[in-house]
C-alpha cells in the first residue's frame, strides 16, 4: 500500500499510520493480557478441576463445581446457593435503586450552588473515600450498637427490640451498601446534571407537565449518561462485595461475595470458588445485557 | 388542579382577552432586569419586545410565560391576574431560542407533548397534532427526531408543538435568531400569516428591528429595563420618540439643535420645523433616505455640502457628506463621487423633533 495521505497535516501512508496504532497500543494489550485475560482464563480451567484432599487443585476435568453451585450437593438438592447469588443480585439492585434515590436529589443541589461552593460540597462526597472501606464499615457497627440514637429510636418505633443491636442483618448490609457507593451514584450523575439544558424542563412546564412528567421527561433522558455510569459503578461491585455483607450481615445475610471468599480462604476449595466467580461474572453480564437493552441508545461506557 | 384548559372552540379563543402587564419590576440581585413595564396587548395582536441585548425583554416574556416572578407588578390576561400561576396551568405558550425539543422523543410525540400532560383521547390527539402539522407543512417528519431536523425545520415543530395547544397567547423567544438569513424573511412572512389566520395573540422577543417591522401590529422599544416607545412600525419609524429608538430602528442622522424662534440653529445652519420642539437644546432626526439632493438651493432647510465617501448598495447609494456627517441614501443614479459638492434639502415634514 503506497497510498498516501495526510493525516492531521502529516504526509504518512495507511500501513504506517497502522503499523503506528499498534505500537502505541502494544503496551496497554500487554498489559490487559497479563493481568486480566490470562487470569480469567485460568479461572475457568479452575472452575472446571476438582478439590484434591489437601485443598490442592487436581487438573480432572469435572462439572461437579458447577453441580454443586445449582444446588447439587452431598446431602441432595438445596436452594442455598442460589438463593446468594439471588439475594445478591437483589440487594445490587435495591442498593443502585437507593443510591439513586438519593443521588438525584444531592446532585442538583450541588449543580444549583454557585460555582465557588460547589467544589466544597463535591468534596463532603468524595471524603470517605479518605478512609478505608473495612473502618468505614467497622464505623457503621459502632453507629447501630444498642446505646446510640440509631437503635433507640428504632426502639421506640417498634422496629426493633429494645437493647438490641441494629446489626447484623438485611438493613444494617443495607445502610453499609449504600453509605458505600452513594459517591459512585453521585459523582457521575452530577457530571450529567451539572450540563443539563434547563429549556427542555422550562418546555416541559410549558406544555402543561406535572411534576413527574418533567422529570421522566425533561430530566431523566438528559441525564440517563450519568444515572448509567452510576449503575453500572455501584451494580456491579455491589454484587460482588464481600466486606460489608461479612462484617454487618453476619451469618444472617451471606452475600455470593462472602461465599466466594470462604471458598478460596477457610474452605480452601478453589475450584469451587472459581465456579462461583463465574456464576457472579454471567450474572453480571446477564444484568447489563438487561439494562443496555432497557436503554437501548444508551453507551455504557 | 385548575388547569385552565384552552378550548377546541376557535370562537372561544378569539373572545380571549387583552393582556396587560402592569408596573413589572424583576430585580436579580443587584441588577434590576426591569424598571417598572407597563404594557396592554391586545387580544389577536402581534405584538414585538424589541430591544438590544440585556434590555429585559426575554426577561418580560420569560414573567408572562409564568418562568420567573416578578419582583413587583402583575400580568393579567383577560382581567384576572396570573402573576403567580405556575406555568404549566397558563393557557400560554412558548416557542424556545433554541426550540427545546425533546431530542428522545419523534416529532410526532414532540407536537403532541401538551396534549399528552392534559391526558386528551388518542383519537384527538391524532387529529390535533396532524392538523397543525399540516398547518406548518411538517407532515413528512413526523417520525423523525429532533437531530434529523434542519433549523427551519426545527423551528416550525417548535411552533407546530406550541400551537397545537392552541393557547390564547403564544410567546417566541427570538425564533429565528438560528436561521440564516434568505430562510429568515420567508420565515417571517410565514408566521405573519399564520398569526393572522389563526387570530392568536403573537407576542415576540427580537433584536433585530427588520424583523420587528416585518411582522408586528405593534412594536414595544426596550432599553436597560425601560420600554420607552409603543407603536405601529410605522409611528416607531417615521416618529421615533428619543436618540435610542431613532438610531435602533434603522439608520437616522441625529443632529444636536438649539431652539431659535419656531425653528432651530444648528450646526448644518438654521433649519424650519414641523413643530416648535419643547427643550432649549435637544436634537433633531432625519432618516436617510428623507434627505433630498436637489440641483440648487431654494427656500429653507437648504444646504450645500461636500461628498465624503459613498457606498454602492446596487438599489440604491448611501452618502456620508461633510460638513456634518450627514448621511443620505439616494437613487443609485447618477453616482455620487467623493469629493462632489452637492446642495440637500431636509424636508420640514421629514425633520422629527427628539424628546431628548
Amino acid at each position: 500500500m503506497n497510498r498516501v495521505l495526510v493525516w492531521y497535516g502529516e504526509l504518512t501512508t495507511p500501513g504506517a499510520l497502522s503499523r503506528r496504532g499498534l505500537l502505541f497500543l502494544l503496551p496497554a494489550a500487554l498489559w490487559l493480557m497479563a493481568f486480566l485475560v490470562l487470569p480469567s482464563l485460568a479461572l475457568v480451567a479452575v472452575a472446571f478441576a476438582e478439590r484434591g484432599t489437601y485443598g490442592e487443585v487436581v487438573w480432572t476435568f469435572s462439572l461437579e463445581n458447577l453441580r454443586r453451585l445449582l444446588g447439587y450437593g452431598l446431602f441432595g438438592w438445596s436452594p442455598d446457593n442460589l438463593l446468594i447469588l439471588g439475594r445478591s443480585v437483589w440487594v445490587a439492585f435495591v442498593t443502585s435503586l437507593i443510591a439513586a434515590l438519593l443521588a438525584y436529589p444531592l446532585a442538583f443541589f450541588i449543580a444549583s450552588r454557585p460555582p465557588r461552593t460547589r467544589y466544597l460540597w463535591l468534596t463532603l462526597v468524595i471524603i470517605p473515600f479518605w478512609t478505608n472501606l473495612v473502618i468505614r464499615t467497622y464505623a457503621w457497627q459502632l453507629l447501630l450498637s444498642p446505646d446510640l440514637p440509631f437503635a433507640q429510636v428504632a426502639a421506640a418505633l417498634g422496629l426493633a427490640e429494645p437493647g438490641a443491636a441494629l446489626y447484623p442483618g438485611s438493613f444494617a448490609v443495607y445502610v453499609g451498601m449504600v453509605s458505600a457507593f452513594l459517591p459512585f451514584m453521585v459523582l457521575p450523575l452530577y457530571s450529567s446534571v451539572e450540563r443539563i439544558d434547563s429549556s427542555l424542563i422550562e418546555a416541559a412546564r410549558d406544555l402543561y407537565a406535572s411534576r413527574a412528567r418533567v422529570f421522566f421527561q425533561a430530566i431523566l433522558p438528559q441525564t440517563l449518561p450519568g444515572l448509567t455510569v452510576g449503575v453500572i459503578l455501584t451494580f456491579i461491585p455491589a454484587m460482588g462485595m464481600f466486606v460489608i455483607p461479612d462484617l454487618l450481615g453476619g451469618a444472617k445475610y451471606l452475600l455470593v461475595g462472602n461465599l466466594i471468599q470462604q471458598q478460596f480462604g477457610a474452605s480452601r476449595d478453589w475450584p469451587f470458588a472459581a465456579a462461583i466467580s463465574l456464576g457472579l461474572m454471567a450474572l453480571t453480564l446477564v444484568a447489563l445485557r438487561v439494562y443496555r437493552r432497557s436503554g437501548k441508545d444508551v453507551d455504557l461506557v | 388542579m385548575a388547569v385552565t384548559r384552552p378550548s377546541v372552540n376557535p370562537q372561544a379563543r378569539a373572545a380571549t382577552g387583552t393582556l396587560a402587564v402592569e408596573d413589572v419590576v424583576k430585580r436579580f440581585g443587584e441588577v434590576t432586569a426591569l424598571g417598572g413595564v407597563s404594557l396592554e396587548i391586545k387580544a389577536g395582536e402581534f405584538f414585538t419586545l424589541l430591544g438590544p441585548s440585556g434590555c429585559g425583554k426575554t426577561t418580560l416574556l420569560r414573567i408572562i410565560a409564568g418562568f420567573e416572578l416578578p419582583s413587583a407588578g402583575c400580568v393579567r390576561l383577560g382581567g384576572a391576574d396570573i402573576t403567580g400561576m405556575p406555568a404549566n396551568q397558563r393557557p400560554v405558550n412558548t416557542v424556545f431560542q433554541s426550540y427545546a425539543l425533546f431530542p428522545h422523543l419523534s416529532v410526532f410525540e414532540n407536537v403532541a407533548f401538551g396534549l399528552r400532560s392534559r391526558r386528551v383521547p388518542q383519537a384527538e390527539v391524532q387529529k390535533r397534532v396532524e392538523m397543525v402539522m399540516g398547518m406548518l407543512q411538517i407532515e413528512r417528519f413526523m417520525a423523525r427526531y429532533p437531530h434529523q431536523l434542519s433549523g427551519g425545520q426545527k423551528q416550525r415543530v417548535a411552533m407546530a408543538r406550541a400551537l397545537v395547544n392552541e393557547p390564547q397567547v403564544l410567546l417566541l423567544d427570538e425564533p429565528m435568531s438560528a436561521l440564516d438569513a434568505k430562510l429568515r424573511a420567508e420565515v417571517q412572512v410565514g408566521l405573519r400569516r399564520l398569526q393572522r389566520s389563526l387570530g392568536t395573540t403573537f407576542i415576540l422577543v427580537t433584536h433585530d428591528q427588520d424583523e420587528a417591522m416585518t411582522v408586528s401590529d405593534r412594536i414595544a422599544v426596550m432599553r436597560e429595563g425601560q420600554v420607552i416607545q409603543v407603536g405601529t412600525p410605522e409611528e416607531v419609524y417615521a416618529r421615533p420618540r428619543t436618540c435610542f429608538v431613532a438610531e435602533f430602528l434603522g439608520a437616522a442622522n441625529l443632529i444636536p439643535a438649539r431652539r431659535e424662534g419656531g425653528g432651530a440653529e444648528t450646526p448644518l445652519g438654521p433649519l424650519e420645523l414641523p413643530a416648535p420642539p419643547r427643550w432649549e437644546q435637544g436634537n433633531l432626526a432625519i432618516r436617510p433616505e428623507r434627505v433630498e439632493l436637489v440641483p440648487d438651493p431654494r427656500g429653507h432647510n437648504c444646504l450645500r455640502a461636500r461628498v465624503r465617501d459613498v457606498v454602492y448598495r446596487g438599489s440604491h447609494q448611501e452618502a456620508w457628506l461633510e460638513p456634518g456627517g450627514l448621511r443620505v441614501r439616494a437613487a443609485a443614479h447618477p453616482a455620487l463621487r467623493p469629493g462632489q459638492e452637492v446642495v440637500v434639502h431636509l424636508p420640514k415634514e421629514a425633520l422629527v423633533v427628539l424628546d431628548d
